[in-house]
């Protein structure tokens, strides 16, 4: 007991030194919580993208090129599927739902997809959150478009304003469809997902715009708007892609194989979790780095904090010749460093924890707003716990090297030589 | 040597025993310290003189096993100090050696009480013998060495060298050692305070007869022991016996 106190003592009249060392370790603790926090919850954003979608189709192509632009708009599809192929297959008894996809037109960079109303109705991100509006309804006539939060936010668009899209995904608009402008009926509330930026409208009205368009470029001035918006019967002849959602998930491998053999047209259909998988393991570089930084970044506190140790021991040769002289061991000695240094460890740990936690109880919504990565605030999990306790027992061996200078100082010195 | 403390050599067997020792610092080739043969008895109180340098400090390691010499014996209660393992020897210290030093002599941020209650955290064996709580009887210490009951939980730090060179008294007498080291405990006091300091100091220490030894450069205290030696004439008497 008496140690305990002799120890909190000595904490307590190097305090200022002793908070800076915790506040360093804190620092380094809710930084490594943090990323592995982030990580993780980007890892599980990124995998959650799309949800309660059994199977992708697509042209005949790689898994994670597939992903790429049919979930995320990224790159060109190699080919598109024939409406006749989609039919069919969204016939299949096998077949609960499916979505039609519609690529390769844009507006002021973001991608429009031409889909059907199915789309905000089947639809699932996050463990099976389904889309849901922040203003407005899904479209309902040919030129309605239903825009994503980030499309909103970015282009200040409101209900009812007009857009124009831009033919093809090119970054400088040419190729105009100014004749035919869009009306914002519905804006998306936040997913985190590419649906933030993406432009919904109706594979209809895909079909209008393109109507007297050939090679990307139009053949003459289209009729008027309001004969085109009452136009129903614009039956798309092809589509990008479909999600496919199945009655039972015991059938997906079947009806994967069914579709990677389909006779009439080369096809692929993914599995949108493996794939992202595949692709999250291409990127995980930059996770490697994140816990580079991390690591780093608790090294340098625990320097600090043995720096810290080691510069105050000549000020306490003092003190641990007098613990000598009254019988403690140089072993006894070098141990109330290696639990002083350990005490301000788990200061700095209890610390971040609590600094970080109590971080993403305040910021966690405003996170999810802004990066759409949702952080799941529950217990440590089992990396994080293995993490504090790899940090906790780094720290713990760090002071081995002011210990043994303690031990090695308190060997040679024995009494505080006062007199001859 | 007084009539005493001749009785003190034929009636007790000494606490403390040296024969032929022989010390050097390793950054010396020659011997700084040579004493063929040095006694001290139960319940004894001794002073040893000397100027700065000449080794008394060192002596004073030497029989608190925190050096040892490298010819020679060194007895402490009986016990061959220089064959023993380090740790047995901070044990034997703890358990046997109260200490006091000239100044700076307490843990500056601990309380008084603390600072007299830290020797037994380190030896059982006077833990034993302090009859009552830890707490209790560094209290009875303190008072009577007359440190103010209002000072006990006060940090060292803040207290008069008076006041510390009394706690360091209490310290080095709680669980009643057998043998009181102290180097230059009075050197910072005046000289009233001075004798009043040691007559506490050895009215406590004569109730467990316990052998005081102390060193100084000082020799206005020669009064208050039972034999004094300087330590050149520690040499030169005992290479004559």
């Amino acid at each position: 007991m008496i140690k305990l106190r002799l120890l909190a003592s000595s904490i307590y009249s190097r305090k200022i030194t002793v908070l800076l060392s915790i506040a360093s370790i804190c620092i380094s603790v809710s930084l490594v919580i943090g990323i592995e926090k982030l990580r993780t919850s980007a890892k599980k954003s990124f995998t959650n993208t799309i949800s309660a979608t059994d199977v992708i189709v697509g042209a005949r192509s790689g898994n994670i090129q597939l992903l790429l632009y049919t979930v995320f708009g990224i790159g060109n599809a190699t080919n598109n599927i024939t409406w006749t192929t989609y039919k069919d297959i969204s016939k299949r008894p096998e077949v609960e739902w499916a979505i039609p996809l519609s690529l390769g037109d844009s507006h002021k960079g973001f991608r429009v997809l031409g889909t059907t109303k199915e789309f905000f109705e089947h639809y699932r991100y996050r463990q099976k959150k389904p889309l849901a509006f922040k203003y407005g309804k899904p479209f309902a006539k040919t030129l309605d478009t239903v825009i994503g939060s980030d499309v909103a936010s970015t282009l200040g668009y409101n209900l009812g304003d007009a857009i124009v899209v831009s033919h093809g995904i090119g970054k400088i608009e040419t190729n105009l469809h100014d004749d035919q402008p869009f009306t914002v009926v519905g804006i998306l509330q936040k997913t985190g997902t590419p649906v933030d930026k993406t432009v919904h409208v109706s594979l209809q009205s895909i079909e209008a715009i393109h109507k007297n368009w050939k090679g990307g470029r139009r053949l003459k001035a289209q009729d008027a708007l309001g004969e085109v918006q009452t136009e129903t019967k614009f039956v798309p002849r092809e589509i990008t892609g479909a999600l496919v959602g199945l009655k039972s998930r015991i059938q997906i491998f079947q009806f994967q194989r069914y579709i990677n053999n389909y006779r009439h047209e080369a096809l692929s259909a993914i599995l949108p979790g493996v794939a992202l998988q595949e692709l999250w393991s291409l990127i995980s570089t930059a996770e490697t780095a994140l816990i580079a930084i991390s690591t780093i970044v608790v090294m340098t506190s625990f320097l600090g904090m043995i720096t810290m140790i080691l510069a105050t021991l000549n000020e306490r040769r003092r003190e641990m010749a007098i613990l000598r002289a009254i019988g403690a061991s140089p072993a006894a000695i070098a141990g109330l460093m290696i639990a002083e240094a350990s005490l301000i460890i788990l200061a700095g740990i209890i610390s971040g924890f609590t600094l970080i936690y109590a971080g993403l109880v305040v910021f966690r919504s405003t996170i999810d707003q802004i990066s759409g990565i949702y952080i799941d605030i529950g217990f440590p999990t089992d990396t994080e716990l293995f993490a504090v306790i790899g940090i906790f027992i780094i720290g713990c061996l760090c002071s081995l090297i002011p210990a043994w200078r303690a031990y090695l100082i308190s060997v040679t010195n024995g009494f505080h030589s006062q007199t001859g | 040597m007084t009539d005493q403390n001749a009785q003190y050599t034929t009636r007790c067997e000494p606490v403390v025993a040296i024969e032929n020792l022989q010390f050097k610092w390793q950054s010396t080739s020659l011997f700084s310290l040579n004493i063929p043969n040095f006694r001290i008895y139960r319940g004894e109180s001794i002073l040893l003189l000397g100027p700065s340098g000449c080794g008394k400090s060192t002596l004073l390691n030497m029989i608190c096993g925190l050096v040892t010499p490298q010819l020679g014996s060194i007895h402490i209660l009986g016990e061959n100090i220089k064959s023993m393992f380090p740790h047995q020897r901070d044990r034997f210290r703890a358990d046997h050696i109260g200490v006091i030093f000239q100044m700076f002599n307490l843990i500056s941020f601990s309380t008084a009480i603390d600072n007299v209650i830290l020797p037994l955290s380190f030896s059982p064996r006077r833990r034993e013998r302090v009859l009552g709580t830890d707490i209790e009887e560094a209290k009875r210490l303190l008072t009577s060495l007359g440190v103010d009951d209002n000072l006990f939980r006060t940090q060292t730090s803040k207290l008069s060298v008076g006041q510390q060179q009394r706690v360091a008294a209490a310290r080095a007498l709680i669980g009643e050692p057998e043998i009181i080291v102290a180097d230059e405990p009075t050197s910072a006091l005046d000289s009233s305070r001075r004798d009043e300091f040691l007559s506490l100091l050895f009215n406590q220490a004569s109730r467990a007869n316990t052998t005081i030894i102390m060193v100084s450069h000082d020799e206005t205290n020669q009064h208050c022991f039972d034999r004094v030696l300087k330590m050149e004439e520690l040499l030169e008497k005992e290479n004559q016996s």
